[in-house]
């Protein structure tokens, strides 16, 4: 009996329990996928020497968990919602509340089940499917090959953990809940806004603040890039963005509907009053809850700009980091073995193709380390100028080190270039100097940070080739151009690296290093897949939730808004104006908390843009309207699309058409 | 007199295949400008089947309908929702108003659908809210009125369009008697002041004898109709329950009787079987002693079918 009950009413309510089902699969599924990330052993090997990363990952799921159960638990209190009626009837007939709790746990048990095995499923594909499939848009060499236990076990649990949390939830309320309350909770007189203007106000001062916040942050991310700020006050800045951002939504939920209803004369044409007073109640019971959606629908799209900008970033900072396929250098007076052994071992791996070597000069003076200011400090602890003597290197090896890369050729009048590797040595006033060397005096021509990583010091002083001719080559580097063909970088790597750990251990101190290309490649790879998968799988969760929220809470409304399109119905609107009515009500509502976070792309892009303008990353400028573009674009059809299913279901379920 | 309302062979049935029911089997009728009319009958006598077809919501299966002059029948689904926003006023038993609207916002909204002009509405609700006494709770929502303020913000709303023709659903449906007379008041000025030409179907004698003329409907068909004349409420009343005891024997009217009996409860004693008398309708008999009557005066069938 109480079995065909539950079935016939799962059959009734299909629609909602589909939205409730799928969202319940999907969301197991993005769990299942994030778990699985975080605990397969390929990305142990990454992760092993920096335990923080899984641990802010094992929180971030743990976090995204809360947040599923919380609003899982409120969409369980919607379905609990659209049959009090039901239930109340139940009741009036005799029925005990254990039976009824029975019944709500018996058909729970029986979505949730399935929903874990379709979201399993379902978590398969996604998991390798999706990333497989992104990571080649990416290009980026990442591959999961075994599901990890773990990851399984913890989304099992995890869900188990979120179902129980909901029905526990939905048990406590009809444990409690009188039979009037059930019968007659939809009776509920509607409520009027209070003080709708001093929400209005709460409204255009949040917006303010949220443009001067954006403005703030944009000043903090130069203040990061140049002078080395510590990231706490841009984060301070960003927290503050949400909080008002939660405010704005707030009052704009509660605040702009009633205004324009107490303004008559503007809207009350058609059915406006009509949709008006639709979105009022709604808004103004769930002004706090869409504020939230609002808030980690931006957090979703922001960390989606944000993986995607910083993955440019990696890519771009290979190029500036690992310029050449391997660079070696060695101090020359210790261990100028080292060059030889390192190119040898590399030989078995890659057919060398061209090698270009060049040194780094001390003059034995300070003059431009003094002229910085940067190390008085240690000078004056007694350090002495030894340790930070200047250094050069010949016009015409860096010439032939650039050219290559594809940079113009430098051309030098009797001046000096100051390259940096540091942004901050652009910052100095280096116009104001004026080098001299045996008796010759040089000027400054221009400093540039825009070029790679080819010597590792803070800055380098490039002359003409004659004025370093005399100095002492304190060390020697080789660039080495090779064949593109494929072999294992891990192994070169941890080779190359037991050479230096020798050469060190001989040499006694730090004098001796290599970059390897593609060592360099995989490890950014792998941050980036890590990012990227992290922020879209996060991203996709948030989403999906705030959709599954906003159908849920529509469709639950339309048992009784039937009634009321009924007498629009008899009262002469047509077909059109009920569906065009119907539209604008469940458009608002869902366009509400995912307008400004969509919109949010643009201010993320306009931050990625400085920072790969700081950066020396130009290349990568144009390409920050195109990532902020596309992920707004992916969430906007993926966030219409669910809308346009609601919006259909509720369409047959006020019986428009 | 100028026909508003022309029903002419009216034939509608339900379902389909073996089990078609039906609840309208080719009746025809006609209703005049500033008519007031009332149509009663048993329960499942096709009632509110006539008035659904008449207010387009529902399709006949044959016949026609036309209102001033227009076949209704023929018209397409846009422009029967075009006809009913502009000629027809409703009042249902229930579910008449928006619930998440203001009384004033409900009252005025046939004008918003027709997009009129905004200081007209505003006086045209002043208008109609004055004459059904509804004028203070216009700011309040429908949940906070009482059952009869509502039913009349519901007439409001009916009129407020000067409609060629005001549909009526059992409208005192879920009223006590002392409401349902007021109502009925209401509907009579609404009838003699706005000139509204009123149909309006009922279950309760006292309802209907309010009415200039009363239609008895049997089987989907008019069995018999009654006209006031100059006669007095009372006398009407009396052949209502005449009549309707003869058309449908006992418990013809239970349902409708309800709030009667609830109510008005003017004790009777034991053996006066019938009470007409008495100023207004204070004298109507109690549901028990109704259903007497009508049980003791089925067998005059033949006579009271007559007049
Ligand atoms: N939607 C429907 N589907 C099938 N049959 C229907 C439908 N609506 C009404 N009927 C049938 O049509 C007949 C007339 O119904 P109608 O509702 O018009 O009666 P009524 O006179 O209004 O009765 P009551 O006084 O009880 O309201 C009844 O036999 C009823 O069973
Ligand atoms: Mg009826």
């Amino acid at each position: 009996m109480l079995r065909k009950l539950a079935i016939r009413n799962v059959r009734r309510q299909l629609g909602n329990y589909l939205i409730y089902f799928m969202t319940l699969a999907l969301v197991t599924a993005l769990l299942f996928a994030v778990n699985n990330i975080i605990y397969s052993d390929n990305l142990a090997v990454f992760v092993v020497d920096e335990e923080e990363a899984q641990m802010v990952l094992a929180m971030a799921t743990v976090l995204i968990s809360a947040v599923v159960a919380f609003v899982l638990s409120y969409a369980g209190s919607f379905m609990l919602r659209l049959r009090k009626q039901e239930f109340g009837m139940y009741l009036t007939l005799g029925m005990s509340r254990g039976d009824i709790l029975k019944l709500f746990f018996l058909e729970n048990s029986v979505i949730c089940i399935a929903a874990l095995g379709v979201g399993a499923a379902a978590g398969l594909f996604f998991f390798q499917g999706f990333t497989a499939v992104l990571m080649n848009l990416l290009e980026i060499e990442f591959t999961i090959a075994a599901y990890s236990p773990e990851g399984m076990l913890r989304t099992a649990l995890l869900v188990a953990g979120v179902f129980f949390f909901a029905s526990l939830a939905s048990a406590f309320y009809l444990k409690r809940v009188s039979i009037y309350g059930l019968l007659h909770g939809a009776m509920k007189v509607e409520r009027k806004v209070k003080h709708p203007y001093v929400w209005f106000v709460v409204m255009a001062v949040s917006l303010a603040m949220m443009a001067i916040c954006g403005l703030a942050f944009f000043r903090e991310v130069d203040a990061i890039m140049l002078e080395g700020h510590r990231m706490d006050k841009a984060m301070g800045l960003l927290l503050i963005l949400g909080i008002f951002l939660l405010l704005f939504h707030m009052g704009l939920a509660k605040g702009l509907v009633s205004v324009l209803l107490r303004r008559p004369g503007l809207c009350s044409r058609g059915a406006g009053t009509f949709v008006l007073r639709q979105l009022s109640g709604t808004l103004s019971i769930n002004s706090l809850m869409l504020g939230c959606l609002a808030f980690l629908l931006s957090f979703a799209v922001i960390g989606a700009d944000t993986s995607f900008i910083a993955k440019t970033m990696l890519d771009d900072m290979l190029d500036q980091e690992a310029p050449y396929d391997i660079l070696c250098h060695a101090e020359k007076s210790k261990n100028s073995g080292f060059l030889e052994e390192a190119e040898k071992v590399a030989g078995e791996y890659m057919e060398i193709r061209e090698r270009l070597s060049y040194g780094i000069y001390r003059s034995g003076g300070h003059e431009f380390n003094e002229f910085t200011g940067w190390y008085q400090q240690y000078v004056e602890e007694g350090r002495g100028w030894a340790d930070f003597q200047d250094v050069f290197m010949k016009l015409s090896d860096f010439n032939k080190i650039i050219t290559p890369l594809g940079y113009e050729p430098v051309f030098l009048e009797g001046r000096f270039l100051i390259v940096g590797t540091a942004l901050e040595t652009s910052q100095l006033s280096w116009s104001d100097m004026i080098f001299e060397h045996k008796g010759k005096k040089y000027a400054f021509q221009d400093c540039r940070t825009d070029y790679p990583l080819l010597c590792y010091e803070r800055f380098y002083v490039i002359l003409l080739d004659e004025a370093v001719a005399d100095m002492e080559c304190h060390e020697e580097y080789a660039a080495y151009r090779t064949a593109g063909v494929k072999y294992d970088a891990a192994e070169l790597w941890e080779r190359l690296h037991g050479i230096v750990l020798r050469y060190r251990r001989d040499g006694g101190a730090y004098n001796c290093g290599f970059v390897l290309r593609e060592y360099s490649k995989l490890e950014k790879d792998e941050s980036a897949a890590v990012l990227v998968l992290g922020a879209l799988f996060t991203a996709g969760v948030f989403l999906l939730l705030a959709m599954a929220i906003l159908a849920l809470k529509t469709l639950s409304a339309m048992g009784e808004d039937r009634r009321r399109y009924e007498i629009l119905f008899r009262l002469g609107l047509g077909e059109e104006g009920r569906s065009r009515a119907l539209f604008w009500q469940t458009f608002s509502f869902f366009l509400l908390p995912f307008a400004v976070p969509i919109a949010m792309g643009i201010p993320a892009a306009m931050v990625g843009q400085r920072i790969m303008e700081l950066g020396n990353m130009e290349g990568s400028i144009d390409a920050m309207p195109v990532i902020a573009g596309s992920v707004a674009f992916v969430m906007a059809a993926v966030y219409l699309l669910y809308y346009m299913a609601a919006y259909l279901i509720a369409k047959r379920a006020v019986r428009v058409g | 007199m100028e026909k508003v309302l022309e029903v002419r062979n009216v034939t509608k049935y339900y379902g389909g295949g073996s089990v078609v029911a039906k609840a309208l089997d080719g009746i025809s009728l006609s209703v005049e400008k500033g008519e007031f009319t009332a149509v009663m009958g048993p329960s499942g006598s096709g009632k509110s089947t006539l008035l659904n077809v008449i207010a387009t919501i529902d399709r006949v299966s044959a016949g026609e309908i036309l209102l001033r002059g227009k076949r209704l029948t023929e018209m397409k689904e846009k422009e029967l929702s075009v006809f009913r926003r502009d000629q027809l006023g409703f009042v249902f038993q229930e579910y008449n108003l928006l619930d998440t609207l203001t009384v004033g916002e409900n009252i005025v909204l046939p004008l918003n659908l027709r997009r009129a002009d905004y200081q007209e509405s505003r006086k045209k609700l002043e208008q109609v809210s004055e004459a059904l006494e509804v004028a203070d709770q216009l700011d309040k929502f429908p949940g906070e009125l009482s059952g009869g303020q509502r039913q009349r913000a519901a007439c409001a709303r009916a009129i407020i369009t000067d409609p060629a023709l005001v549909l009526a659903d059992e409208p005192t449906g879920a009223l006590d008697s002392r409401n349902s007379k007021k109502l009925m008041e209401t509907f009579r000025s609404m009838n003699r002041a706005f000139g509204s030409t009123i149909l309006m179907v009922t279950h309760d004698p006292v309802v209907g004898s309010y009415a200039d003329r009363v239609l008895f409907l049997k089987d989907g068909k008019v069995w018999n109709e009654l006209y006031r004349g100059d006669r007095s409420r009372q006398a009407v009343y009396r052949e209502i329950m005449a009549v309707s005891a003869a058309l449908g024997g006992e418990g013809a009217f239970m349902e409708g009787e309800e709030p009667l009996a609830a109510e008005t409860a003017a004790p009777m004693p034991e053996g006066t079987s019938v009470c007409y008398g008495g100023p207004g309708m204070e004298g109507a008999p109690a549901a028990g002693e109704g259903r007497g009557l009508m049980g003791k005066d089925a067998s005059m069938e033949g006579e009271v079918s007559k007049c």
